[in-house]
C-alpha cells in the first residue's frame, strides 16, 4: 500500500538573472497532498505541465525528501529506507534512459540482474517473458544508441520490470510513442496489473491512457490535488456541455432556452449542461415531440480535464 | 555489498570509453609531449650547472622522478568523479542512481575505474617508452621499499578519491562545481609535486604544501620510491596520508548526508 499524507515540497526558484544576488523564492511544487493507493490498483495521475506530478513520483520513490508530510510504501519510508524500498519498486522516467547508451540491451539487463541480486533461474524466465511480451527480439543485438524511441522505450520498460517489482511508477511512459507502441504498452500494463497484481501509478498527458487503463484517476494542478476518484465521477463533476441530438418524426416543436441550437431537417442538436439544471429542458422537448431517436454525447475527456484545470486556475487567482 | 555488479559497472564503462578511443590517442600525445618539455627544462637547468646535483639531487634522480610521476599521477588519478557527479546532477541522471538497491557512491567509483583502467594502460605506454628512451630509471633501494611505495601509492589514490568525492558533493549545493575545481586544480598542480618536485620550492612554500593534502597524493609515494627517507620519516609520511584519508572521508560523509536531503532532480 502506498500512503502519502500531507506531502509538501518546495523548490527555491531564482527569478532574476543577477548571479551575485542570493535571494530565492520558494515555489511550492507539491502542496499538502494526501492519498492512499491499495495493492493491485492502477491509478492515473494527471495534471498540466509543472503541476507537481513528477515531484510527487520522486518523493514516492524516495529520491526526494519531502519538506513536509510523509510517505510510506508497505510501511517503509522510501527516503530513509531507500535500499529496502528500491527492491520492491520499478520506475520508468519517460524522459530519462537507464540503459547503457553504447551497449546492447542485454548488457544493461545483466547489470540489473546483479544489482538486484536476481537468481539465475528467475532471471532467465523473467527475461524470456519480457522479451516476448515487449517484442524485443528484432533489435536485441543492436547497441541502444541505434534504437528508435519506441524500441528503446520497450527496452526501458523491460529494465524497470526485470526484478518483478510489486509497485510500478511510470512517469509519462507513452511520451513520444506512436499509436501502435502506445497500444502495446497499454496492453502490457493491463496484463501486469491483472495477472501479476502489480500496483501501478502512472502520470501521463495522454488522457486516452487514463481512460483505457485506470480505474481511478487523480488530478493535480499547482501542487494541489483537485480530484481523486473514478473516471465516471470525474465526468459528472464536469461543467462542460454534453451535446444532445434528437431525431423527430414530423415537424419539430421548439421550446425556448436551448443553447447552441441547430436544426437540420428532422434532426435537432443542442447543448445540455446537467450542472445548470438543464435536464429539465430535455424532458420538455421530449414531451412535446414524437421522438424517434436520441443520443447524448458526453463531453470528451480532454474537455473534462481542461475544465478542471481552468477552474483550479481561477480559484488560484482569487 | 555486491561485487559482481561493481565489476560489471567498471567493465561497461571501460567498454563505453573504448567508443571514444580516438580521444585517448590525443591524450596520449599530450602526455608524451608534456614529458618531453619537462625533460628539456630539467636538461637545461642541469646543463647550466655542469650536471652537478641541484638541491642535493642528481640529474638522474630528477629524471626518474619526472618519469615516475607519469605512473603515479595515472594511478592516483580519481579524476572524473567530481566531474561525473556534477554531470549527473546537472542532467538529473542522479535520480537513477538513487533508485538502485546499492550505494550510489559505490557505483560512481566502480564506473570511474572502467575509465581509469583504460587511461592507466595508455599512461603505461608513455611511461615504458620514456624509460626506454632514457635508458632506465632509478629503482627503489629494496623489495621492502617497493612494497612501501606501492602501499603509499594506494593511500595516495584514496586521498585523491575522497577529495574528488568531496568536490563532487558540493554539486548538491552549487550545481556547477567546475569553476571551483579549476581553481583547486591549479593549486593541486603546483603544490602536489606533479610538475615541479617540491624539493625545489623555497622553505616557506614547502611548509605550505604540508598543510594541504595534495603533496600526500603524489609527492609522498615518489619520495619513498626514490629513497633518502629514514624509516621514521616513512612512517610519518604514511601516517599523514592516513590522516588525510580519514579527514576527507569524514567531511565527505557529513556533506553527503546533508546534501542528499536537498537533492534536486533537474530537467523534469
Amino acid at each position: 500500500m502506498i500512503e502519502a499524507s500531507h506531502l509538501c515540497k518546495n523548490y527555491p526558484i531564482k527569478n532574476h538573472n543577477n548571479p551575485f544576488r542570493k535571494d530565492r523564492q520558494l515555489r511550492c511544487a507539491v502542496d499538502d497532498i494526501s492519498f492512499t493507493v491499495s495493492p493491485g490498483e492502477l491509478v492515473g495521475y494527471i495534471g498540466p505541465n509543472g503541476a507537481g506530478k513528477s515531484t510527487t513520483i520522486k518523493m514516492l520513490t524516495g529520491i526526494l525528501l519531502p519538506d513536509g508530510g510523509m510517505v510510506r510504501v508497505d510501511g517503509i519510508d522510501p527516503f530513509y529506507q531507500r535500499k529496502q524500498n528500491c527492491r520492491k519498486i520499478g520506475v520508468l522516467f519517460g524522459q530519462r534512459s537507464q540503459l547503457w547508451w553504447h551497449l546492447r540491451l542485454d548488457d544493461t539487463y545483466r547489470l540489473l540482474k546483479h544489482l538486484y541480486e536476481i537468481p539465475d533461474e528467475q532471471y532467465r524466465k523473467r527475461l524470456s517473458v519480457l522479451r516476448e511480451m515487449l517484442e524485443l527480439d528484432s533489435f536485441w543485438d543492436q547497441p541502444v544508441r541505434q534504437l528508435s524511441l519506441g524500441q528503446r522505450m520497450r527496452g526501458e520498460l523491460a529494465a524497470a520490470l526485470l526484478h518483478s517489482p510489486s509497485y510500478l511508477y511510470l512517469d509519462e511512459p507513452t511520451v513520444g510513442m506512436d499509436v501502435l507502441v502506445k497500444e502495446r504498452i497499454r496492453e502490457l500494463l493491463k496484463e501486469l496489473n491483472r495477472q501479476d497484481g502489480v500496483t501501478i501509478l502512472l502520470t501521463t498527458h495522454d488522457l486516452e491512457d487514463v481512460e483505457r487503463l485506470c480505474s481511478r484517476v487523480m488530478v493535480i494542478n499547482h501542487g494541489k490535488l483537485l480530484y481523486d476518484g473514478t473516471m465516471a465521477q470525474l465526468r459528472s463533476r464536469c461543467t462542460a456541455d454534453a451535446t444532445v441530438t434528437i431525431d423527430i418524426q414530423g415537424e419539430p416543436t421548439i421550446i425556448d432556452g436551448l443553447r447552441n441550437f441547430r436544426q437540420k431537417g428532422n434532426q435537432i442538436t443542442f447543448s445540455l449542461n446537467r450542472r445548470l439544471g438543464e435536464g429539465q429542458l430535455l424532458a420538455q422537448i421530449v414531451g412535446c415531440n414524437h421522438v424517434r431517436d436520441i443520443t447524448i454525447q458526453e463531453p470528451p475527456i480532454e474537455e473534462v480535464v481542461r475544465d478542471l484545470y481552468q477552474r483550479s486556475g481561477e480559484e488560484e487567482q482569487r | 555489498m555486491n561485487g559482481t555488479s561493481y565489476l560489471l559497472l567498471a567493465y561497461y564503462s571501460l567498454k563505453e570509453s573504448l567508443v571514444y578511443i580516438k580521444n585517448t590517442m590525443v591524450f596520449l600525445l599530450f602526455s608524451a609531449f608534456g614529458l618531453l618539455i619537462q625533460y628539456s627544462a630539467w636538461y637545461a637547468l642541469y646543463w647550466s650547472v655542469d650536471f652537478m646535483p641541484v638541491m642535493g639531487r642528481s640529474f638522474e634522480t630528477m629524471l626518474s622522478y619526472q618519469i615516475l610521476m607519469v605512473l603515479i599521477r595515472s594511478f592516483t588519478d580519481a579524476n572524473g568523479i567530481s566531474r561525473q557527479l556534477e554531470q549527473r546532477m546537472v542532467s538529473g541522471e542522479i535520480a537513477l542512481d538513487f533508485l538502485r538497491p546499492v550505494a550510489p557512491r559505490g557505483m560512481l567509483i566502480a564506473r570511474s575505474w572502467g575509465e581509469k583502467i583504460f587511461q592507466m594502460a595508455t599512461d603505461l605506454v608513455v611511461f615504458s617508452v620514456a624509460v626506454l628512451a632514457v635508458g632506465g630509471i632509478q629503482s627503489p633501494a629494496s623489495i621492502e621499499m617497493m612494497g612501501l611505495f606501492l602501499l603509499s601509492l594506494c593511500l595516495g589514490y584514496l586521498i585523491n578519491l575522497m577529495f574528488e568525492l568531496l568536490m563532487g558533493t558540493f554539486a548538491f549545493w552549487f550545481v556547477g562545481v567546475n569553476t571551483l575545481k579549476w581553481f583547486i586544480d591549479f593549486f593541486q598542480l603546483a603544490m602536489s609535486g606533479a610538475i615541479v618536485p617540491l624539493w625545489l620550492l623555497p622553505d616557506w612554500l614547502q611548509f605550505c604544501t604540508k598543510l594541504l593534502p595534495f603533496q600526500a597524493i603524489l609527492y609522498a609515494p615518489a619520495q619513498i620510491y626514490l629513497g633518502g627517507m629514514s624509516n621514521m620519516e616513512i612512517v610519518q609520511t604514511m601516517g599523514l596520508q592516513v590522516f588525510w584519508i580519514l579527514l576527507l572521508m569524514g567531511l565527505q560523509e557529513l556533506l553527503w548526508r546533508r546534501g542528499k536531503r536537498r537533492i534536486v532532480v533537474l530537467g523534469g
